[in-house]
């Protein structure tokens, strides 16, 4: 199953991938229009000034995720397949134990609703508008045994060329 | 007053009310007895009964309603009549999670079932 | 105005909220027990934003106010149906209905509380403080 993945060692802090959320999840789905509804975001650039960094912060949808295991309607669900975990508006009663549990404190609270909002991982897209807005590819949205493999191919070949070039 | 027993949900408000009307529950039912009563009460009654199944008029002898309980599906006690669980889930969104088949008691228990369950796997965390 | 929050992960099963809660309030509104020896967890009302409690009261006794739950007990019929529309049970009905109202803005059982399981807060600064330690941890891990 394809994750969204982040490396924040690529993110400037332009916070795109922020406005193309809140533009996707907007009725007008256009971005000066969307301005006078004021969309929501699902996702928080987290600026950690002792290091330098900007980090992306989204949902994981995490495996046995605790936010469906607390919530007390069933709003949150866990699809057994994708892992992904939905969120279903009619249901959910603005009670916050979802928010308050969740590890990266990523549900937010839609105010006019009154109910929680967080990332739905773009049912209606190929590729979550966050990743697609990134311009420094700080997300990316792939498998992780590809990412892991592309990951391993650097470390890797310099292991071997240091390997090559001791036993000269 | 008069009762109709078709709108009457079985919930506790009418008994709270007057004395002329008691409540009771054995073996999973739940018995509304409605004495012939002091009819100052009447308008109040109608007031506060949620299903509108109070009017005015007069009812010459008691009349007992008798209401099946939900038992928890849990713990297996009866904790509301059905017409009170169906009156409640006309009035609430649809849920997946069938919380109102479980009495307020196991509903906390699952409550903390699932935070215990979530303070496990922190702890477990290096 | 805040709302009750727990940190499971400090809840020592004292039961120091029921006792405090119970003293200001004659009846508890807060229930604390242990799951098997594993770890003990407080139900309470949180106050939804879309109360179901509230749904379900006909005659406004209990309904939604601002970002609070509030209860005026001379509307109340007594009917029971919130007892039965809550989804924690964190609502119990004898002669009258004992439900949390944060005790008027300075709840007792957040007061009691020795480990600070209960704190009285508002989600979003809890949640942006949850993520704003997460972003640093996973800040520290980032190579460069």
């Amino acid at each position: 199953m394809k994750e969204i993945l982040v490396r924040p060692e690529r993110c400037v802090g332009c916070r795109s991938c922020e406005i193309a959320c809140a533009v996707e999840h907007s009725q007008s789905r256009d971005l000066l229009k969307a301005l006078s509804e004021m969309p929501q975001r699902r996702l928080y650039v987290e600026h950690v000034p002792e290091y330098s960094l900007a980090v992306p912060m989204l949902c994981r949808h995490c495996e046995d995720a605790p936010c469906v295991a607390v919530c007390p309607t069933g709003a949150l669900t866990q699809d057994a397949l994708t892992g992904v975990v939905r969120h279903n508006r009619d249901i959910c009663i603005g009670c916050w134990t979802c928010a308050s549990v969740c590890t990266y404190g990523v549900i937010g609270r839609d105010r006019r609703a009154r109910v929680a909002i967080k990332c739905d991982r773009c049912p209606d897209r190929e590729v979550p508008a966050c990743v697609s807005a990134c311009p420094t590819r700080a997300l990316i949205y792939g498998e992780v045994e590809e990412v892991s493999r592309a990951r391993r191919a650097a470390p890797a070949l310099k292991f071997a060329q240091g390997v090559a070039a001791s036993s000269r | 007053m008069k009762v109709d027993e078709r709108r009457c949900i079985g919930c506790r408000a009418c008994s709270a009310i007057s004395r002329s009307i008691s409540i009771s529950e054995d073996a999973g039912i739940r018995s509304i007895t409605f004495h012939s009563h002091d009819e100052s009460l009447t308008e109040r009654l109608i007031e506060a009964c949620p299903a509108g199944a109070i009017s005015s008029g007069i009812t010459a002898e008691s009349i007992t309603l008798t209401f099946r309980m939900k038992r928890c599906s849990v713990c297996g006690e009866p904790f509301a009549t059905e017409r009170e669980i169906e009156h409640v889930a006309s009035l609430i969104p649809e849920t997946h999670k069938n919380w109102l088949d479980l009495c307020p008691e196991c509903r906390r228990a699952e409550q903390r079932r699932s935070h215990a369950w979530h303070c496990i796997r922190i702890r477990g965390r290096v | 105005m805040g709302k009750i929050y727990l940190d499971p992960e400090r809840c020592i099963g004292c039961r120091s909220c029921e006792v405090a809660c119970e003293r200001e309030h004659g009846h508890p509104r807060i229930s604390v027990d242990k799951v098997k020896d594993l770890a003990a967890v407080p139900v309470y009302c949180h106050q939804c934003d879309t109360a179901p409690c509230a749904a379900v009261c006909y005659t406004g006794s209990l309904r939604l106010d601002g970002d609070m739950v509030v209860f005026d007990p001379d509307l109340c019929t007594l009917c029971g149906l919130c007892f039965v529309a809550c989804p924690f049970g964190a609502i119990e009905l004898d002669s009258v209905i004992h439900r949390c109202d944060l005790c008027g803005g300075t709840p007792v059982c957040v007061m009691t509380c020795p480990t600070e399981a209960l704190q009285l807060e508002d989600i979003d600064a809890i949640t942006g403080s949850t993520r704003s330690r997460a972003a640093g941890v996973l800040a520290a891990r980032v190579r460069v």
